[in-house]
């Protein structure tokens, strides 16, 4: 059901899925010296999962909730997590399928190309998996829609730009660099920087990172759930 | 299995937190009955509500839905409209229907079937490839209705169904749900509305917190008879006037006058004053 709501946003999802992640990328692309190349592919990479998976899946959520659909779907007999992991896919589906079109416009514009293909591939949808719970478990934090619209926006943004996505950790000045710890999105950029530069060992290694990252959260929005 | 008391409800208490929002409540609904649930904002109405279709659980008592505590098997087997619920906005009012029914666990076929009956029984089938956020408040709660009666319920419970509607929309519900009493279903609704009680309720419970009078609206009204309103038209005044004494006061007045029963809006005012 939430899967045909889609054919209601086309406009917006070929503009954010094609023409959005081109333009970010020849723009970064451009005023980046080659070295850092793969630093944009991977940055946009992690903004995307950031933006288009926390916004929408809290947001979605929230709405959900807000207009009595939620209430309609346990009345229904479908479990809420359950529900709330329906929407997480349907929203999740659109990042998924942006992904590849940004890994080919990095091979096209920039000549950057993914060294370990697979290990991109399950961290991508592990790192997709951990965006979802995080705009989940926002969304079952906050009851209030307006809230849950502005505090998804300002941390979907912060985890974005105020992490290492587009530049190493060791760019961070100490002390703030043990900070960037706390921000799944530094994870999530390393394990896809680490499949880029084909160095398995420490791809895997980042990866545990967002698998703990998404158990924590799952645990969370378990809490949350039976607390509502 | 054919149940005589679809919805029973055993010394129900709800908390949250420390404060209570139902206390103590023992209801029925009966096979082809329409019972109303009355009170004002905060009532618990909604709360109670909540609980027989299971999205909240019950601090203390017991809640019967078909025979059985409330279950994922139970809830196939009823129609809900939940408080301030809309359809999906992005779908076509068609996709609405027939998702509920496959979500309520019909085959394809049935899905179908019964989509394309309520279509037509609704009077939906002009609107039935518009997306529901193009309707009406008056169609998005009609579709809403299909949704609910789209597995043939034998219990349908309804929300303030009718809040928010302009009067003629909420005529059009009305009509609905005394099409749907015939039918032989159970049905509990909630309203603050005092006509709507009035005109499609076997019976009433006034709900505030806690279970404050019962019964159908003539009984409630009986219960109320030894009090007559009188209207004096030369002041403009009301009075309500026992019944012993009501020959004497109206032996008082100048002018023309008027006198009848209360109606449920004042005996509602009247309980709740007293709650």
């Amino acid at each position: 059901m939430d899967l045909k709501t889609i054919k209601a946003y086309i406009p917006s999802i070929l503009f954010f899925s094609l023409f959005f992640p081109f333009g970010l990328l020849i723009m970064l692309g451009s005023v980046t010296s080659a070295e850092f190349s793969t630093y944009v592919v991977v940055g946009t990479i992690t903004f995307y999962i950031s933006i288009s998976l926390i916004n929408s899946v809290a947001q979605s959520i929230g709405a959900e909730r807000e207009y009595g659909r939620f209430s309609l779907m346990i009345s229904s007999g479908i479990p809420v997590q359950l529900y709330a992991l329906a929407i997480a896919f349907s929203n999740g589906l659109q990042t998924i399928l942006v992904s590849p079109i940004i890994i080919l416009a990095g091979d096209l514009f920039l000549r950057i190309r993914p060294d370990c293909i697979p290990l991109l591939a399950i961290t991508l949808i592990l790192s997709i998996f951990l965006g979802s719970m995080i705009g989940e478990a926002l969304a079952f934090a906050i009851k209030n829609i307006y809230a849950i619209n502005q505090y998804s926006n300002i941390l979907s943004f912060t985890l974005a730009f105020f992490a290492p996505v587009y530049y190493p950790p060791c760019s961070v000045p100490m002390p703030f660099r043990y900070l960037t710890f706390l921000e799944p999105t530094t994870y999530i950029s390393r394990a896809i920087y680490y499949s880029y530069v084909g160095i398995p060992k420490e791809a895997l290694i980042w990866d545990l990172g967002i698998i703990i990252f998404t158990l924590v959260l799952i645990i969370l929005i378990n809490y949350l759930h039976k607390r509502s | 299995m054919d149940i005589e008391t679809p919805i029973i409800i055993r010394h129900v208490w709800k908390y949250y937190g420390k404060f209570l929002a139902n206390e103590d409540i023992n209801m029925t609904v009966n096979k082809g009955e329409l019972v109303a649930l009355l009170g004002p904002n905060g009532a618990g109405k909604t709360t109670l509500v909540k609980q027989i279709y299971g999205e909240l659980t019950p601090s203390k008592g017991e809640i019967l839905v078909l025979g059985s505590k409330i279950n994922n098997k139970v809830k196939k087997r009823i129609g809900v409209i939940p408080q301030e619920c809309t359809p999906s906005g992005s779908l076509t009012v068609r996709d609405n229907i027939y998702f509920m029914a496959k979500i309520k666990g019909l085959d394809k076929e049935k899905a179908k079937k019964n989509t394309e009956e309520l279509l037509d029984k609704l009077n939906l089938r002009q609107y039935e490839k518009k997306m529901t956020r193009d309707l009406s408040g008056g169609l998005k709660r009609r579709v809403l209705l299909a949704m609910a009666l789209v597995n043939d319920p034998e219990v349908v419970i309804l929300d303030e169904p009718t809040t928010g509607l302009d009067p003629e929309a909420r005529r059009e519900v009305w009509e609905l749900l005394a099409e749907l009493k015939k039918e032989g279903k159970a049905m509990l609704l909630t309203t603050h509305y005092l006509d709507e009680a009035e005109r499609l309720a076997d019976r009433i419970y006034f709900l505030n917190r806690r279970i404050i009078m019962e019964g159908s609206p003539a009984e409630i009204k009986s219960k109320f008879t030894t009090y007559y309103e009188v209207i004096d038209y030369s002041s403009g005044k009301t009075f309500y006037v026992k019944e012993e004494e009501v020959s004497k006061f109206l032996s008082e007045l100048k002018g023309k006058f008027e006198v009848r029963l209360p109606n449920l809006e004042e005996i509602y005012l009247k309980v709740m004053e007293n709650a």
